[in-house]
């Protein structure tokens, strides 16, 4: 009997506690936001496309068409040609593609990389109707993200 | 005559304008305030903050199509969500919003919003057994097994009340308040009416007749279109119903400290309903044996002694 009403009380007590937690967390601010309005900023390890790495000392890529990256894909998302520049030096790539809609983002390529100018980007927001947007031609695009200085989401 | 024709009508307009964009207002509140306890947003897109989401769904819900199954029975599938509707609109009659604002104040006030609250589970049982799908008559069973072991303590705690107050006009209950409010003289009787009243609007712990994680959404898991929705006014205006009831039972109506009057009680009436809310997003659901134990077991029982005392208390003051 008193055990019973011992376990009311501790049972009613139990219900308050719980009610004064969640109206705690009803007062603190949400954590989720009105995504496609308000921008956000993905987690700094995420893990996106590959793309190659700016080097600010060089100011473009390092990649010496090496091919290492292209023979250890699982996936075969690379597809690379390079040559020795006529004046001598480094080999260089002339052609160098990636298929986005193949890769499982294993990260091998990047760890086998000798030069270490493979990384993932931090872009999300990747969607797209046209399967050739998956397509990145690298060279092109180091250009285009050399012309632009975006602070925000693609440097 | 014609004078009285005007003021039924007058009623009749105000109380189906009242039920409907009250249980907008209050799907729209439940969202926002599960929405924050979660530490959402909630509804953000249509309108300020959302606040034409609810008008938005009742449009998309008045323009589907109404789907009745093929082994249903007709008769009462379509009659069930009337049934479950037409309390509602009956009990708002006799509801004491102000001093001058009932509609009938009939002096079996009390006794009537009960009996015609308890025709509730009638509606609910034809909806689920009409839906020839088990888990509608799952809910539908559920909810009459629930309704008979909340409905004795309930109704036991409300008689508590009677006792003291001498009289079932809903007017001169709340005029008895006018010193002391109902909940100070009866506090226990004012929390099983709660509990009993979180179980007759089907809600979170006891919302075991719809159960959505076990029973779809139990007896109207058939409904679709402006039926469904016949079903959800119902729901979310009987939870407005059992605020009001509590009001004016239990807090006084439409008395509060400075100027008496209507906004008192929808005052009261609002911060009733955050708390059902509140519970709902708070606790879970019972299974439906426990709830059986705690109405028979727990809630019975002290309603029986509250009686009692009362009733001691009343003979030796008098
Ligand atoms: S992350 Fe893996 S799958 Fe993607 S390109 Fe690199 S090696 Fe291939
Ligand atoms: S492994 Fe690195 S250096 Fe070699 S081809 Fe790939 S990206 Fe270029």
């Amino acid at each position: 009997m008193f055990k019973n009403i011992k376990e009311i009380f501790t049972g009613a007590w139990s219900i308050l506690v719980g009610m004064f937690i969640t109206f705690k967390w009803m007062l603190k601010r949400p954590v989720t936001i009105q995504y496609p309005k308000q921008p956000t900023r993905p987690s700094p390890v995420h893990k996106g496309r590959i793309r190659f790495v700016i080097f600010p000392a060089t100011g473009t890529h390092d990649c010496i068409a090496c091919l290492k990256c292209q023979n250890i894909c699982p996936s075969d998302c690379f597809e690379i040609k390079g040559d020795k520049p006529a004046e001598g030096g480094k080999k260089r790539p002339n052609f160098f593609t990636y298929n986005f809609s193949n890769c499982s983002l294993c990260s091998l390529c990047i760890e086998a990389c000798p030069t270490k100018t493979l990384e993932h980007s931090p872009e999300f927001n990747l969607a797209s109707e046209n399967k050739d947007d998956y397509f990145y031609n690298f060279l092109n695009d180091v250009e285009e993200r050399k012309k632009k200085v975006d602070a925000t989401v693609n440097r | 005559m014609i004078n009285i024709a005007i003021q039924i009508l007058i009623w009749a307009v105000g109380i189906i304008a009242v039920v409907t964009v009250n249980a907008l207002a209050l799907v729209y509140l439940e969202r926002k305030v599960s929405a924050h306890i979660q530490c959402r947003l909630g509804p953000m897109q249509v309108g300020f903050h959302g606040l034409l989401q609810t008008v938005a769904d009742a449009v998309k819900l008045v323009s589907k199509e109404q789907i009745i199954p093929k082994n249903a029975d007709k008769v009462l599938f379509i009659l069930a969500p009337i049934l479950a509707f037409f309390p509602v609109i009956v009990l708002f009659v006799v509801m004491p919003f102000a001093p001058n604002l009932i509609c009938r104040d009939l002096n079996i006030g009390v006794l009537y919003v009960f009996s015609f609250a308890s025709l509730e589970v009638i509606a609910i049982f034809m909806a689920g057994w009409s839906s020839n799908n088990k888990y509608s008559l799952l809910g539908a069973m559920r909810s009459v097994a629930q309704v008979v072991s909340y409905e004795v303590p309930l109704l036991l705690a409300v008689l508590a009340v009677v006792l003291v107050i001498g009289s079932l006009k809903m007017s001169e209950v709340v005029q008895y308040q006018h010193k002391i409010w109902m909940i100070f003289l009866q506090p226990a009787a004012f929390l099983i009416f709660m509990m009993g009243g979180l179980a007759d609007t089907n809600r979170s712990p006891f919302d075991i007749p719809e159960a959505e994680s076990e029973l779809i959404a139990g007896f109207h898991t058939e409904y679709s279109g402006m039926r469904f929705a016949l079903f959800f006014l119902s729901e979310y205006s009987n939870v407005f119903l059992v605020s009001c009831i509590a009001t004016a039972l239990f807090l006084g109506g439409w008395y509060g400290p400075f100027v008496n009057g209507i906004h008192w009680f929808v005052i009261k009436v609002y911060a009733l309903v955050f708390v059902m809310m509140w519970v709902r997003w708070t606790l879970p659901r019972l299974r439906p044996d426990q709830l059986m134990n705690f109405c028979w077991k727990i809630l019975t029982p002290i309603a029986i002694l509250n009686l009692l005392v009362t009733g001691v208390v009343l003979k030796l003051v008098h």
